[in-house]
């Protein structure tokens, strides 16, 4: 890969399909839920039955200006929809409503988190669309059976500038796609399931020219590896004809995993004439101010702004900021949390190594850390006082004080044994002793053989009542084995 | 049987009622035997007597217990082929739509019937509402009802047939270039095509949907309004519906003399198109209304000559893809010799459609296809708002704008079937109105040598039919 680089700038643009969590679909009053068994959310409007016309539904239009908003995208104040045609079993109308001619937004930013700095992928523009229905070839070997209830279920398009480097980069923007859309409560974004799919426009040029070399498009990836992978491939291929002075000729393609190869799609399903025009049923649309200060009120906290008050307010690293943001319920938790008085670096470390796993265990209930809040604070101030010892207090006192829920952390300690005794004179005799006995290594230390400390060490709390605490017995221990 | 021709109005018949002279029960019949005398003119597809004839008893009962019978009881109608009535098959007079049967009522039905009217049938028309004759019909030609082998216009050709004839009171038709007004014409009765978007196309299969308007046809101006009243306004299933309401009070009395302009182009006349005995009578309509204090203007219309092929252009284009829906896969007709998808596509849509239908489809898809979008469909966009925003300068200073309804009376059945342009042509006076989304009316002007009737349009402002239907009296009351 990294010949290649030298010689050629990687360029790659996306298409993300993000299909909505709605109540109801884009133009049509039925339930737009997730899973229900074939054809039992449609309509006559979502079955193009003789007579019907799309409406459009209202919260789809507040969660695509929610959207564009978040992306600080300029929300157009006059749109319109388009009409783009196609023949296809699963396509009812023979048309899918789209935005071709004036989409509701444009330009904007996705932040997307690429190794731990912020870096802006620029958008060309959002538009809405209306999705088809399914058409399922693998359950009847005779027929194609047809699945209607995705039928105009609403779903917003991400376009991207060709502002990408890198399969990388790819990879963060769609989850900084999948984030944000999360953030808002307006998909869940899940590529398994279909409701996010990215198409890929793949292109090299050489290395520093401003002029873009001709694109391929992988359609309909369903996976960040599948991405990655598609395009990877991609870049194989193209550089192969490059080099070989050939020309990249235009083509749409979908990404078969099973070979790991791009297959062009047949010229007779991609040469199309949509045949696009103003869809007559919906009239010009116009988006109010009031509108768009109604849905910027609604907006959450966004990941950048987490990002940002986790990586310089609580000065944490920005691995650990990234991690935080995730999602807006945890970065909704963990800001509260880093406040609770302790030492934020402190908190955020016992938070990504225990408490984090088991809030993931408990599925996420944060209630349950929360009514814990005295207790986690006094173990931080037992450990930032010397009490008890940071690493035996991490793998015993945590998961105890967050499995009983009404103890008192003293009590645990002490019941633990993790209280370390602050009497070093009773630790000093018990090194005494404990040289003693064992003349022969100490002469063996004190020729060199520094690695015995950890045997010392062993025998010491082997024999020791009270838990001394490691760090102290280790320093007294070297300081009496020198002399 | 009673003699139902001779209530000539709702008011009558709603009066009738009232007294106890007549029963809701007898009128029904009274309409179903002239339907049943009247069949060969092939004007109803589908004819709903015993549904009517229990509508019927249930309002006499509540007629005789005093109950509150709705404003538009006694109110008998048909619909054109295009409306979607909820239980009913529904075929937009077509092979396509043989054995569909519509699960919802168009929003105009649902009013209507709710305020007490009675749904007779379901009356022909041209295929998907194209045509300008009632031809083109899967169920065959409807006759002009008072000239056999002639044709009734179209497409809401049976609709006009149907009160001509006396088997209902009023029909709703659909309105998408004159096929409302042109039909009155021929059969010499009144036909109203409102604004844009009064009336819910809910219901409506559509044509051409900046264009379509569902449209009334009747015998008299207070029915129309009457009519009007109950099914027009806001429906939240069309987004293309105006929210400005009529404005309720009824139709003014009078139209003020003083001050009152209306427009007629005089190059309408200049082709010589326009046969001698139409142009005639409407130049001594005008000259009465002149003589009576109206202020009538002869004007250029500049864009004359552009109005017939950007309407079809345009409606064409909307045509080939409303109708890409009817593919053989959820309803409607399936070939029964496929092979593959696109030999279903192909095979269903060949079998199902006829000539003229498939000549719009193609001529539409020609239109919007890629390399010829910017010359035909696009030019045709803005050609329609320079037309549009014409005649609205006129209506800035004038309140009407009238011309004949048709250039021609009506012409002998299969005489034009090999010349669709001429049709088309034919046009010309009536396709204005839908260009500009403004209510326009045909009322009866006169009949030619033959005894052909002719009709004379008027249009005006958008959203000012209450003015229009008022103007329209004086229009029949002065001669």
């Amino acid at each position: 890969m990294k010949k290649w680089k030298d010689t050629y700038d990687l360029v790659i643009g996306l298409e993300i399909h993000v299909q909505l969590d709605l109540f109801s679909k884009a133009f049509a009053p039925e339930s737009n839920a997730a899973e229900a068994p074939a054809n039992t959310l449609i309509s006559p409007v979502s079955l193009a039955l003789p007579g019907t016309l799309p409406v459009l539904n209202n919260s789809y239009l507040d969660a695509a200006i929610r959207l564009g908003l978040a992306f600080g995208s300029e929300i157009q104040e006059a749109c319109f929809f388009d009409r783009k045609h196609y023949f296809y079993a699963d396509l009812p109308k023979g048309y899918q409503i789209t935005q071709d001619g004036a989409p509701f937004c444009k330009g904007g930013n996705i932040l997307t988190f690429i190794d731990g700095r912020i870096r802006p992928v620029r958008l060309d523009h959002i538009h809405m669309e209306e999705d088809a229905g399914k058409s399922i070839h693998d359950l009847d070997p005779d027929h194609t059976l047809l699945d209607f209830n995705r039928a105009g279920t609403p779903l917003l398009e991400i376009v991207t500038t060709p502002d990408l480097k890198s399969p990388e980069e790819v990879s963060a923007c769609i989850d900084a796609v999948q984030q944000m859309v999360q953030y808002l409560g307006i998909s869940s974004a899940n590529m398994e399931k279909g409701m996010l799919r990215c198409d890929c426009n793949v292109s090299l040029k050489p290395k520093g020219s401003d002029t873009l070399g001709t694109r391929c498009e992988i359609k309909n990836l369903n996976s960040k590896r599948h991405a990655r992978k598609a395009i990877e491939t991609e870049v194989h291929r193209q550089i192969a004809i490059l080099d070989a002075g050939g020309e990249i000729e235009a083509m749409t393609m979908s990404y078969d995993a099973k070979s790991n190869k791009n297959l062009p799609i047949r010229d007779k399903e991609t040469v199309h004439d949509y045949r696009y025009f103003p869809e007559p049923d919906l009239p010009v649309f116009y988006i109010s101010k009031e509108t768009i200060e109604r849905n910027r009120r609604a907006l959450p906290e966004l990941p950048a702004r987490y990002f940002g008050k986790f990586n310089e307010e609580f000065d944490l690293d920005p691995d650990q900021a990234v991690l935080f943001t995730n999602s807006l319920a945890e970065a909704t938790f963990v800001s509260g949390f880093l406040s609770w008085g302790p030492d934020p670096k402190f908190l955020a470390n016992i938070y990504v190594q225990k408490i984090r796993p088991w809030l993931a265990e408990k599925g996420w209930k944060t209630m349950l850390v929360k009514e814990k809040k005295p207790a986690i604070v006094k173990y931080c101030n037992l450990v930032e006082n010397g009490q008890i010892s940071a690493s035996s207090g991490l793998q015993e006192l945590l998961p105890a004080i967050l499995e009983n829920a009404a103890a008192d952390v003293d009590e645990l300690a002490r019941k633990l044994g993790l209280l370390i005794s602050a009497d070093t004179g009773s630790m000093e005799s018990d090194i005494h002793s404990l040289l003693t006995d064992f003349p022969a290594k100490v002469k063996a230390y004190q020729g060199g053989k520094k690695g015995l400390i950890g045997f010392f060490m062993g025998e010491l709390m082997r024999r020791s009542s009270k838990k001394p605490d490691p760090v102290i017995a280790k320093s007294i221990l070297e300081k009496m084995l020198s002399r | 049987m009673m003699p139902i021709e001779r209530y000539r109005s709702l008011e009558q018949i709603q009066s009738a009622l009232r007294k106890g002279e007549c029963t809701m029960k007898e009128v029904v019949h009274a309409y179903l035997e002239r339907i049943n005398g009247t069949a060969h003119v092939n004007a109803y597809v589908r004819v709903f007597r015993d549904e009517a004839l229990q509508q019927a008893r249930e309002l006499d009962t509540r007629l005789q217990n005093g109950e509150s019978p709705g404003p538009l009881f006694g109110l008998v109608a048909s619909i054109k082929d295009v409306i979607c009535y909820a239980g009913h098959p529904v075929s937009a007079a077509s092979g396509m739509l043989q054995d569909y049967i519509s699960p919802f009522s168009a929003t105009a039905v649902e009013r209507l019937t709710g305020a007490g009217a009675i749904i007779i049938g379901m009356v022909n028309c041209d295929e998907f509402a194209m045509g300008s004759a009632n031809e083109n019909s899967w169920y065959g030609p409807t006759q002009n009802g008072l000239h056999t082998g002639y044709v009734p216009g179209g497409s809401s050709g049976a609709s006009a047939v149907s009160v001509q004839l006396d088997t209902c009171l009023v029909s709703l038709g659909s309105d998408t270039g004159g096929s409302v007004r042109q039909p009155a014409a021929f059969c010499g009765v009144i036909g109203l095509k409102p604004s844009y978007g009064r009336i819910s196309r809910h219901g409506l299969i559509a044509y051409a949907s900046s264009f379509d308007q569902i449209g009334i046809i009747g015998k008299n101006i207070p029915d129309l309004y009457a009519v009007l009243q109950v099914i027009s306004g806001p429906d939240e299933k069309d987004s293309t519906t105006t929210h400005h309401l009529l404005v309720g009070a009824g139709i003014p009395e009078s139209i003020p003399i003083e001050g009152t302009r209306i427009a007629s182009f005089s190059n309408a006349f200049h082709a010589g198109g326009v046969q001698a005995e139409i142009r005639d009578a409407f130049n001594d309509r005008l000259d009465t209304l002149d003589q009576a204090g109206y202020q009538v203007d002869h004007i250029e219309f500049p864009l004359l000559e552009y109005i017939v092929p950007t309407y079809y252009i345009l409606t064409m284009a909307e045509a080939s893809s409303n109708l890409s829906r009817y593919d053989g896969v959820r309803y409607g007709h399936r070939t029964k010799h496929a092979g593959d998808l696109e030999e279903l596509y192909g095979r269903s849509r060949s079998e199902g459609f006829g000539t003229e239908v498939k000549r719009r489809i193609m001529l539409g898809t020609f239109v919007l296809s890629s390399g010829y979008y910017d010359a035909y469909f696009q030019t045709a966009q803005k050609v329609r708002r320079k037309i549009m925003d014409t005649i609205q300068t006129i209506l800035d200073t004038h309140d009407f704008i009238a011309l004949p309804t048709t250039p021609e009376t009506a012409w002998k059945i299969g005489e034009k079937v090999e010349d669709p342009v001429s049709v088309y042509l034919s046009d010309i006076f009536t396709v204005l109105a839908n260009l500009c989304g403004i209510p326009a009316i045909s009322v009866p002007l006169g009949q030619d040598k033959n005894g052909l009737d002719f009709g004379i349009q008027l249009m005006s402002a958008r959203d000012t039919e209450e003015k229009l239907l008022a103007m329209s009296k004086i229009l029949i009351d002065i001669q």
